[in-house]
Formats: structure tokens, C-alpha cells, sequence
């Protein structure tokens, strides 16, 4: 006895295994094909022929997976792909796809979530770094008779790196709240005005995430470093 | 039958003259062709999927998910404001390579 519901669940998988796996184009394919059934069944087919007849017109599985497969392959897309993964929205496709309200525009909601998600360890890190690590380095750096915001002293080069560093990430910090003010003004403003914002909404936040989450990284990462060989230096400039 | 390059060439400024005249869906639109070619135009169904995904990518149309008379799901396109721009250009494409096509027609009887 032939069962619908189990050759429909069949062909699913059968899709499934030839790669057409975002959920979207599966259920509409699905869709598609119980309302051909349907429609063969009321013009005099019984089910096994409507069943055979609507899969073979909709196509070869291996067929369909190379046309789907298509969409997104060219050169700017994965471009694109590679600087949102970057800006902390991996899988930005996957995202539209299964959006099922508006599969072209990310809700505004998703997109400042993930931004504020992407921005925590940075900020994270910076404040740490602003209120346990720079005291602690300020305090060797007096011990051994120098100081790590002055350019002016005769200081070793490796110094000046660590000195330059710390600088940006204090001016960021005594800056920091009116810049993010100026920042959120910004977004609200383009929100309200901007009537096409929602269109460029996700590139320009992750832009500006991944812009924030670069300085305040390479800042710290820069002063590691420096401070890591400037080590031997400062010991140096002790004796 | 129409052969079948020309069918892949004339999915998209078909589907956005279709869409341009109410949103529609997936089986609809297959439909609506396949009946005013008087069944010369048939396309793979599982094909048209792929083809508006990507016009939906392109920003020339959009979706919604809604539900048919019955009950069933269904996913509806419409048209977008690049999509309209989009569907003048290949008509004004279409009839310029439609004209040159008749115009040697008429002077090969000649």
C-alpha cells in the first residue's frame, strides 16, 4: 500500500542528502510538491502516479542542489561572508534564510544584539586593562624611574611603543562615553531618518564593531607585547 | 517547446512582470506561465526556487510567509522598488532584440 506521507518524508530526505539543507528552500520545494500532489489527485491520478509525477517534475535532487548552490558564489559574496564573520555575524546567509518574516532584512533587534555580544569581550578586556593592568604597569615603570605616559623622557624605543598603546586606550576610556553617546546618537538619527537604513544597517554596525573590537585589540595585544620585551629594559633603565 | 536556454533567460524578467501585477507564489507562477505559453513554457519546477532566492538577494524582490484559502503555507513574493526598475530594462531589452529579430524577418521575405 503506497503511503504519502512516508514517500514525502523519503524524498525530504533524499534532498537532504544531496545538500540542500537551509531549511527555506526544503519546506517551500515541500510545499510545492504536496500542492502539485494535490492537484493530480483532483484531476484523476491516484496517489503513487501524483507522488511520481509531481517529483519528477520538480527536478533531481543533485540537480536542484547545484542551482541552489549558485546564489551565493561569487567572489564579492564570500568576500562579504568573510568581513561579517570578521565583524562577528558568521553565517549572515543562514540568518536571512531562515528569517522567515522578512528574509532579506535582518530585524533590527538580532542586529544590535549581536553587535553587543561581539562588542563584550572588548569591552570586557579594555576596562580590565584600564583599571587592573595600566595602574600596575605605572607602578613598575615609577619603581624602575620612568614613566609610561611620557614621551619627553629619554626612554628606551620599545617603551615609547608601550607608551603609545596605553595612550590610545586612556584616551579611549576618558573619551570612551562620549564617543559610544555620539556613536548611539548616530544609529538613532539614521534609524529615525534615514528611510533606507535597514538596508545598511547590519554592514555599517558590524563595520563599526569591528573597527572598535580592532583598536582596543591591537592596543592590547601591541601592549603585551611591548611590555613582555620591554621588560628587560626597564630593568636595565632601574640599574 | 521552447528551448531551454531561452527558458532560463527569460525566468527573471518573466517572474518581476508577473510579480508586478500582485504577489504570487511559487506553484502560482509556474502555473500562470506554463498557461500563457499555452504549455510551450516549461520549466523544472524545483528550479524556480532557486532562481527567486537569488532575485531576493538581489534586492529586486521580497517575501513573505502567509497561508493559502486551505490552510497551507506559503511563501509570497512581491516586487520591490529595484525589482520595477529591473523589469523595465529587460523589457526595453526584450523588445529591442524582438524588433531587430522582426525587422530581418520582414526583409528576408523581401
Amino acid at each position: 500500500m503506497f503511503d504519502l506521507e512516508k514517500s514525502i518524508s523519503d524524498w525530504r530526505k533524499q534532498m537532504l542528502a544531496a545538500g540542500i539543507k537551509s531549511p527555506v528552500p526544503l519546506e517551500e520545494l515541500e510545499i510545492h510538491l504536496r500542492e502539485e500532489i494535490e492537484r493530480q489527485v483532483k484531476s484523476g491520478l491516484n496517489e503513487q502516479e501524483a507522488f511520481n509525477f509531481a517529483t519528477q517534475k520538480i527536478g533531481q535532487s543533485s540537480v536542484l542542489k547545484s542551482e541552489f548552490k549558485k546564489i551565493g558564489g561569487t567572489i564579492s559574496e564570500c568576500l562579504k561572508h568573510f568581513l561579517f564573520t570578521l565583524s562577528g555575524i558568521p553565517n549572515y546567509q543562514l540568518v536571512t534564510n531562515m528569517n522567515r518574516t522578512n528574509p532579506n532584512i535582518e530585524p533590527r533587534w538580532v542586529t544590535y544584539t549581536k553587535a553587543g555580544t561581539f562588542l563584550f569581550p572588548a569591552v570586557f578586556l579594555w576596562l580590565l586593562t584600564v583599571v587592573f593592568v595600566l595602574p600596575k604597569a605605572n607602578e613598575i615603570c615609577s619603581v624602575a624611574g620612568t614613566t609610561v605616559f611620557n614621551f619627553a623622557q629619554p626612554i628606551p624605543a620599545i617603551l615609547r611603543v608601550w607608551a603609545a598603546t596605553s595612550q590610545t586606550l586612556v584616551f579611549l576610556t576618558s573619551h570612551g562615553f562620549l564617543i559610544g553617546v555620539a556613536i548611539v546618537l548616530a544609529f538613532i538619527l539614521l534609524e529615525r531618518y534615514f528611510s533606507r537604513w535597514s538596508r545598511y544597517r547590519r554592514t555599517a554596525v558590524g563595520i563599526v564593531a569591528f573597527l572598535f573590537n580592532a583598536v582596543v585589540l591591537l592596543s592590547l595585544t601591541l601592549m603585551t607585547i611591548s611590555i613582555l620585551v620591554a621588560a628587560p629594559a626597564l630593568y636595565h633603565h632601574a640599574h | 517547446m521552447i528551448r531551454k536556454e531561452l527558458v532560463a533567460a527569460s525566468a527573471e524578467p518573466l517572474i518581476l512582470s508577473l510579480l508586478s501585477k500582485s504577489e504570487s507564489y511559487g506553484y502560482a507562477i509556474i502555473q500562470e506561465v506554463k498557461v500563457r505559453s499555452g504549455g510551450k513554457m516549461n520549466w523544472t519546477d524545483g528550479m524556480l526556487y532557486p532562481v527567486l532566492h537569488r532575485m531576493e538577494r538581489r534586492g529586486l524582490i521580497k517575501s513573505r510567509w502567509g497561508e493559502s484559502e486551505t490552510g497551507r503555507k506559503r511563501k509570497y513574493y512581491s516586487l520591490k522598488k529595484d525589482g520595477k526598475t529591473a523589469m523595465a530594462k529587460h523589457h526595453e531589452q526584450w523588445s529591442l532584440v524582438h524588433s531587430v529579430l522582426s525587422g530581418l524577418r520582414k526583409e528576408s521575405y523581401v
